[in-house]
């Protein structure tokens, strides 16, 4: 079933909810599963792990269906899901020490692939970018979990403050608190780990 | 001087001031060194965080199988497992008694899960019923308490029916979901009916005519003896 006009995620989300709608839900995960990949890869360091949590999230929501309140914002709801698979991955992989949280190198594996799309830089500048973006994602890994996730949220997926403290469930000024804190301690983490200081675009 | 606390420095580099509030924050950082040097100093780490923008290439998109759905992925796993089974079953001779208890083992297990995942369905849409028809019910209240006031007496009647109708549909809903409760619980312990129900279901979402699916099938239909 398709439809010729778009429908917001709440809409379809009342599809799944009410008429185990499979096209409404494709629709949904068709529109989220990047971002959450996204959140996943930044939250855990593992690009390939990413994908596997993105669609337990997804098969979450489709499970838990009768819970979605109809007066929430479903992006609010999933992210909520996904962070929270994010943490269990994280405690899991701290109990089997076998899989460290580490950042993935690009190995030529199916997803370690590097694209700077139409970028146009030599090869040294792409390397030079690539070492720039490995030392950010290890500092993003080395931040404490309650700061990471508001950094990804509000740094690269472009989640307004409130929107974070309704996923969190926690005030919007302690988001904004953690979020100065965050950038503080990753200032200090990314001179340590030797990535030039200061070069805002 | 009064300076801006951080938080609001946050929502300033974010872009989320309101236009009069923003325009004071940047008067203020005019003025005052002390937070000029702080925000820089926030800005270049903003700046060195864009390096993993356009860096983070996602795998690329597997065929979407829902294999991860965990109930499914595992069920699959047993049920090639025992389609496994029966396979060697006819040609290495171990005993058809075996294969069965291992299936009876592994079904019990799969129907275990099973209802357990239906029955924290049917637990969540008895709250979600629940707190439903609540917010129904005060929002009907309240229109009917303005229009019950405006009301001559003829219409006043239609009202009240129109409550009582309300009524009758709350109580509707909440046996609804009591009734699925207690028909649960008859069904613990009487059989696979509704696990049997629930892999079908699983299994609908594989794409059609693949192996795994198949397998899936068969391993259904020949455990009956
Ligand atoms: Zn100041």
């Amino acid at each position: 079933m398709t439809w010729s006009f778009a429908i917001t995620d709440e809409q379809a989300m009342w599809r799944v909810q009410n008429a185990d709608d499979h096209a409404a839900f494709a629709q949904l995960v068709e529109r989220w599963e990047q971002p959450i990949q996204r959140l996943c890869a930044r939250m855990t360091g593992d690009l390939h792990r990413a994908e596997d949590l993105a669609q337990e999230a997804f098969s979450r929501v489709f499970s838990r269906r009768r819970d979605y309140q109809p007066a929430a914002k479903f992006s609010t709801w999933l992210w909520r899901i996904a962070i929270n698979l994010c943490h269990d991955e994280i405690r899991l992989r701290r109990r089997r020490p076998e899989h460290p949280l580490e950042p993935e190198t690009e190995d030529g594996g199916e997803g370690g692939a590097v694209q700077f799309p139409g970028s146009g830089l030599s090869p040294a500048e792409v390397v030079e970018k690539l070492e720039q973006a490995e030392i950010v994602r290890r500092a993003l890994l080395q931040l404490p979990e309650s700061y990471r996730e508001v950094v990804v949220l509000r740094h690269y997926e472009g989640l307004k403050f409130h929107e974070i403290a309704d996923v969190l469930g926690i005030p919007e000024g302690t988001v904004k608190s953690r979020m100065f804190e965050a950038l503080d301690r990753l200032g200090g983490i990314l001179k340590r780990l030797g990535a030039a200081p200061g070069h805002p675009h | 001087m009064k300076h801006p606390e951080n938080e609001q420095w946050m929502s300033f580099l974010y872009g989320e001031l309101a236009p009069s509030a923003r325009r004071e924050a940047d008067r203020h950082l005019r003025e005052c060194p002390e937070c000029r040097q702080r925000v820089e100093q926030w800005r270049a780490t903003m700046g060195l965080l864009d390096a993993d923008h356009a860096t983070l290439a996602l795998p690329a998109r597997r065929e979407r199988t829902w294999f991860a759905v965990p109930a499914v992925r595992w069920a699959l796993a047993a049920s090639v497992v025992l389609f496994a089974g029966f396979a060697a079953g006819r040609v290495t001779g171990v005993s058809r008694e075996e294969v069965a208890r291992q299936i009876a083992a592994a079904r019990a297990e799969i129907a275990t899960d099973l209802r357990q995942r239906h029955e924290d369905d049917l637990k969540a849409m008895a709250a979600a019923t629940v707190a439903a028809t609540t917010e129904q019910n005060r929002q009907f209240l309240a229109e009917f308490g303005r229009q019950f006031n405006a009301a001559r007496s003829e219409e006043r009647r239609d009202w009240i029916a129109a409550l009582d109708a309300l009524n009758r549909q709350h109580s509707d809903d909440l046996a609804e979901v009591k009734s699925g409760l207690n028909a649960l619980a008859r069904k613990t312990g009487a059989g696979f009916q509704q696990a049997e129900s629930q892999l079908n279901l699983l299994a609908s979402y594989l794409p059609a005519g693949t192996d795994a699916g198949g397998a899936l099938d068969s391993s259904l239909s020949k455990e009956k003896p």
